[in-house]
């Protein structure tokens, strides 16, 4: 079951990039769960390039997969990544009462990841597989309304490693 | 999710134990299978993942049964009604799709051959997720977690006929498994 780092990179990288916060986004709902209020623009379907460093013996390479962004219930936002040789679905959402994103992710790996941000740019937690678990962190930036970008980092050995550049863009 | 946590938790451990029942009666609901009998084409309508993968090989080729849409009672939860589509995903996995009018969630199941047992990673989107294994298919034991919550579950399935299965969902609670969830899906 265990899957090459490219792998890990493509999942975590795209899938983090349905969860760039608007920068004029509204956290002053009174209770509850709530997305940013200008997260519109997230919606639909982008086409997403995933740059991955040379690491741990494999060649530099480029990853390509379909970001399909969707609203959910409860105030929460699904992304779905798509490619021939992966599959993954996540959830965001906003918990009002603690002012923090959370994250949370399931793929055809097995893997389940969660992360949580203040901020809305800078995303961490944890990634499980095979009983296993790793630090993960995933910093977004809303370049524009048809352009998003995620640098996605583990923390192996105590240091922390850029696993993947991805940018989307919309059609 | 706060006070509503247990609510939201409960919920989602109802539509959670609907997938995991869905895949954990593997044992319980495999039947010969002739490639007529599973032809992958009917995506769901409206999943980003309509477009399904290669079919089930392997140990995972006793699944393909499952395949389609199942309709799904939660036994402990008023007996909301939710829509259950299984696919097949890339890595000779399969994908779940759980759809109700207040949560959506989605999992994937697949077999370790190195370790020989089957896995089930789950999300949703009330901020839950969980992953479990089995060793025989039929009884899932893992931990789920929410923002706030974490307990230990068990899921066992039950075959109830070609087309329906219950399964039983428990909480470890101090020695004991004690009931949370019951559910009954049938095949559309």
């Amino acid at each position: 079951m265990r899957r090459p780092l490219t792998f890990i990179s493509i999942c975590l990288a795209v899938v983090a990039l349905g969860t760039v916060k608007s920068a004029s986004a509204d956290d002053s709902m009174m209770s509850g769960t709530a997305m940013p209020k200008n997260h519109a623009f997230l919606l639909g379907s982008w086409s997403c390039t995933v740059n991955l460093p040379a690491m741990m013996g494999a060649k530099a390479s480029t990853g390509r997969s379909t970001l399909t962004i969707s609203a959910s219930p409860n105030m929460t936002v699904h992304s779905h990544v798509s490619s021939p040789e992966y599959v993954s679905d996540s959830y965001q959402g906003y918990d009002m009462k603690t002012k923090t994103h959370w994250l949370i992710t399931a793929d055809t790996t097995g893997e389940v990841a969660s992360e949580t941000s203040k901020d809305g740019v800078t995303f961490m937690g944890m990634s499980w597989m095979n009983g296993t678990s790793t630090p993960v962190r995933d910093v977004e930036t809303k370049i524009s309304d048809t352009k998003i970008r995620d640098v996605t980092s583990l923390k192996m050995g105590g240091k922390w490693t850029m696993l993947a550049d991805a940018t989307c863009t919309k059609p | 999710m706060d006070d509503a946590g247990g609510r939201d938790l409960h919920e989602a451990l109802m539509l959670r134990s609907l997938m995991v029942a869905a895949l954990a009666c593997v044992v319980a609901c495999a039947q010969p299978v002739h490639a007529a009998d599973v032809a992958p084409a009917a995506g769901a309508a409206g999943a980003p993942g309509a477009a399904m993968a290669p079919n089930l090989t392997g140990a995972m080729a006793r699944w393909r049964p499952l395949i389609g849409t199942w309709t799904c009672a939660a036994g402990t939860s008023g007996g909301f009604p939710v829509t259950l589509t299984i696919l097949t995903a890339p890595g000779n996995t399969l994908q779940t799709w759980v759809r109700s009018p207040s949560v959506s969630a989605a999992g994937y199941f697949g077999y370790d051959d190195a370790t020989k047992a089957w896995w089930s990673a789950y999300t949703d989107s009330l901020g839950a997720r969980f992953f479990e294994t089995s060793r025989d298919g039929e009884t899932f034991t893992g931990t789920m977690e929410s923002q706030q919550h974490s307990m230990t579950i068990r899921a066992t399935t039950t075959r109830l006929s070609a087309t329906k299965f219950h399964t039983l969902t428990e909480e470890r609670s101090g020695a004991q498994w004690v009931k949370i969830a019951d559910n009954t899906c049938t095949k559309s």
